[in-house]
């Protein structure tokens, strides 16, 4: 089921009635249901892998914390770790790894069968995986105690607005909001739908939109002229922004109207003044899952300036395999990791004396950026390379029949829309809410027209990052 | 709660206002090939019973010779094909209500339009429908808004390219159609009658990739055919021209027969065969038929249609 669907707007507001009408005690059990029902819509079957990963991982730090014997408390944490990341792979990565071993044992001339796992990738795999790995390894830690409701640990599981992709969740913040009582507030409701009226505006407006120019820039790279590419990895740079943000404010938003609040995800990255920064506000429950469970137990930056560096390139590394099991994004993650590294360099050489402008700080880190997302965005890693070269190719005209000049004109336009939004947004994330009812009431009415002129409705698409 | 309903009720009407006022006035392209739908609606009302009636995509529009078929058969003939993006559900629900006793209806729809999803609204329907009005929609309420909500959303982008775009940019106009897609250019049957141009370079579009009949398809035909039979009626399938250069191979077309023909009640009409036209008969896509092709496929239809006809009445 997608946010922008119309099944979706059936249901949303049918599960938020219920789950004011119903007595507190069940409220868990329905929204345990409907999240069950709203992953089911997609795919009946995949339901078994939340299933077992609940039942698995519920039991696992249930011994873990009642095992006095650290060996066996480890050995517990081992079966939920490899348990959850067996799925993982086997699913996600099996047969990217085969077909890389088809290739090599093919350029040896050697012919040895490797087996292909012919299956559809669950949706939301990496995100509900990473979610309950966070809960086990916090239970090992002893920083949060094991739940012992298990219908509350599967909610917590398969929370269906942020089950398929993200915001992902600690058990130390959700968790215990599921135990809270929670009483109807118009302040909820307030920001409930504004903020997944962004998320539509997000989504329906600017990403839907793009992704017709990228589309057919991206599909086709050995014609693609210099400005047509430069303008199509802009858009892309919106295009993926707007649709996996769009998704995190209305999954945000979709909590926030039953009174529970998912953490933010996106703090306007496009203004990071520096890689490092941008990293603090792009996708921001995955970053710091990564910082807290990989680079903090390989060392952080305790251990020598090397070590920290090598460290950053792991973990950007697997962050760009957990993406997709593609070369593509291992060198999207290998692009950040080494921009990181050079940008640790220069602050340990130069150190604080210099700094850029602001603006001239932004500019590039959005175009080193935008250089990653040629790579995140081409279908394999020739077509990213065709790209790069064909940048320094002139180009004939930057529109087409699909999209006409005028398109892209309203294109930018839409989008310096958003950005301007942004400025007042940085000040504090809900500006419009928190302003006098002459920039409220505006604000409420020209996000719902612009929606329904210019959102695309009629030929529904995923979120990208459905696919991770 | 009470604080909220009022609310909401107030930035809902506040919006619904707006676009209420935004959606009036003249359409915004008259003169569209589309905007001929509502004359062929008034046809399809206005004629008595025991029709012809021919629905598809624009292979129909542009190669059938109707008042040829009426004169032959001495039965009114009705073209509603318009367009092959308004896809299967709605080529046969948009005439459904309207089909009487003792009518024939014809489908000759491009062949890709059996393999592929027939039940989405695309934009095509929706700007076609824009052209009707209200009554003639129907009861789906759902497709009633999506028309309106596509309707706005054009009307918009002409008022923004009208007021601001062309300050900075080169005129456009929107409401700029191609001579031969002029509304202008249909009969009073709905056949496009094309003014003396000669062929371009074709574009390959429609051709089939499996040949076979998509399962949701099935049913719909199924549902329809058995619609038409409770009310005396028949429809057949009559094959579209087939390009020939992009025909290498009549083995998918003749498998996608056969399974059309499984369908209890429906009867596929047609050889393939006949249907394979030349280069020089089309005039700018593998489905638009120049005036010697028209004449070449109304004649083979005829004879298909007669063979049919005679073998009913037996």
């Amino acid at each position: 089921m997608l946010f922008n669907s119309l099944h979706f707007a059936a249901f949303l507001p049918c599960v938020v009635l219920l789950y004011y009408l119903i007595p507190y005690r069940f409220r868990y059990l329905m929204l345990l249901v409907a999240s069950y029902y709203f992953y089911m819509s997609w795919k009946m079957e995949y339901i078994v892998l939340i299933m077992g990963s609940t039942v698995i991982d519920y039991f696992a730090a249930k011994k873990i914390a009642g095992a006095t014997l650290k060996e066996i408390r480890r050995r517990w944490l081992v079966l939920s770790l490899l348990s959850n990341l067996g799925i993982l792979f086997g699913f996600k990565y099996f047969n990217f790894f085969s077909d890389s071993a088809r290739q090599m044992f093919e350029a040896f001339d050697l012919s040895i069968h490797v087996p292909y796992f012919d299956v559809l990738l669950p949706v939301g795999i990496s995100f509900y995986t990473f979610q309950t790995l966070s809960y086990t390894i916090d239970v090992y830690r002893g920083k949060t105690q094991p739940e012992k409701h298990f219908g509350i640990f599967a909610l917590y599981v398969s929370f269906f607005p942020q089950l398929v992709a993200g915001p992902i969740e600690r058990s130390t913040h959700l968790l215990p909001q599921f135990r809270q009582k929670v009483v109807f507030s118009y302040e909820n409701f307030r920001i409930g739908l504004w903020l997944m009226a962004l998320g539509f505006y997000k989504k329906l407006v600017i990403a839907d939109r793009v992704a017709i120019y990228v589309n057919e820039i991206y599909a086709d790279p050995q014609s693609a002229g210099g400005m047509q590419i430069i303008l199509a990895t802009f858009f892309f740079a919106f295009q993926i922004y707007c649709d996996f943000s769009g998704y995190s404010d209305i999954a945000i938003g979709s909590a926030r109207l039953m009174g529970y609040d998912l953490m933010e995800n996106f703090k306007r990255p496009y203004f990071a003044r520096s890689l490092s920064d941008f990293w603090r506000r792009w996708h921001v429950s995955l970053s710091s899952w990564f910082k807290d469970y990989l680079y903090i137990p390989l060392g952080g930056n305790r251990k020598g300036y090397l070590r920290l560096n090598i460290n950053l390139m792991i973990v950007f590394l697997v962050s760009g395999l957990w993406h997709g099991a593609n070369w593509t994004f291992v060198l999207w993650g290998g692009i950040h990791g080494s921009w990181l590294v050079l940008e640790n360099f220069m602050s340990r050489a130069i150190g604080p004396k210099i700094k850029l402008p602001r603006l001239v700080s932004i500019f590039i880190t959005f175009s080193i950026t935008c250089l990653g997302w040629i790579f995140f965005r081409a279908d394999n890693v020739g077509d990213a390379f065709i790209l790069i070269r064909n940048i320094f190719q002139p180009s004939g005209g930057l529109s087409f029949a699909e999209f006409t000049l005028f398109d892209i004109c309203l294109s930018l336009a839409l989008i310096g829309l958003l950005e301007l939004y942004h400025i007042f947004e940085e000040k504090d994330r809900f500006y419009v809410l928190n302003a006098s009812w002459f920039v409220r009431w505006p604000a409420y009415i020209g996000v719902a027209l612009l929606i329904s002129w210019f959102g695309k409705f009629f030929e529904p698409s995923e979120f990208i990052y459905f696919q991770f | 709660m009470k604080l909220l309903i009022l609310k909401s009720l107030l930035l809902v009407i506040t919006i619904v206002a707006i676009q209420y006022i935004i959606s009036l006035g003249p359409h915004y392209n008259p003169s569209n090939y589309l905007s001929i739908i509502e004359s062929k609606y008034q046809r399809l009302n206005q004629t008595p019973p025991g029709r012809i009636i021919i629905i598809g995509g624009s292979s129909g529009a542009f190669g059938i010779d109707s008042e040829r078929i009426e004169r032959y058969f001495d039965r009114p003939v009705v073209n509603m094909s318009l367009h092959a993006g308004i896809k299967l559900k709605y080529l046969l629900e948009g005439v459904s209500p309207w089909v009487q006793k003792d009518d024939l209806v014809v489908l000759s729809a491009v062949l890709s339009n059996f393999e592929s999803r027939g039940d989405q609204t695309s934009l095509m329907l929706l700007n076609a429908y824009s052209y009707l009005s209200d009554s003639m929609i129907g009861n789906d309420y759902l497709l009633w808004l999506k028309v309106k909500v596509n309707y706005i959303q054009k009307k918009i982008n002409r008022i923004l390219v009208q007021s601001f775009f062309q300050l900075f940019f080169e005129t456009i106009d929107l409401n700029q159609v191609e001579r031969v897609y002029e509304h202008r250019n249909f009969n009073e049957w709905g056949d496009i009658v094309l003014p003396a141009i000669p062929n371009r370079k074709i574009e390959i579009q429609g051709t089939l990739k499996s040949g076979d009949l998509l399962p949701y398809n099935r049913k719909l035909l199924s549902a329809f055919t058995r619609d038409l039979q409770g009310k005396g009626t028949r429809l057949v399938i009559a094959c579209p021209p087939l390009y020939e250069p992009a025909i290498s191979d009549l083995g998918l077309v003749h498998k996608l027969f056969g399974q059309l023909g499984e369908i209890p009640g429906l009867e596929v009409i047609s050889q393939p065969e006949d249907y394979v036209l030349d280069e020089s008969l089309f005039f700018d896509t593998s489905n638009h038929l120049n005036s010697k092709g028209k004449v070449i496929r109304t004649q083979q239809l005829i004879a298909d249609l007669e063979r049919y006809l005679s073998a009913i009445s037996r």
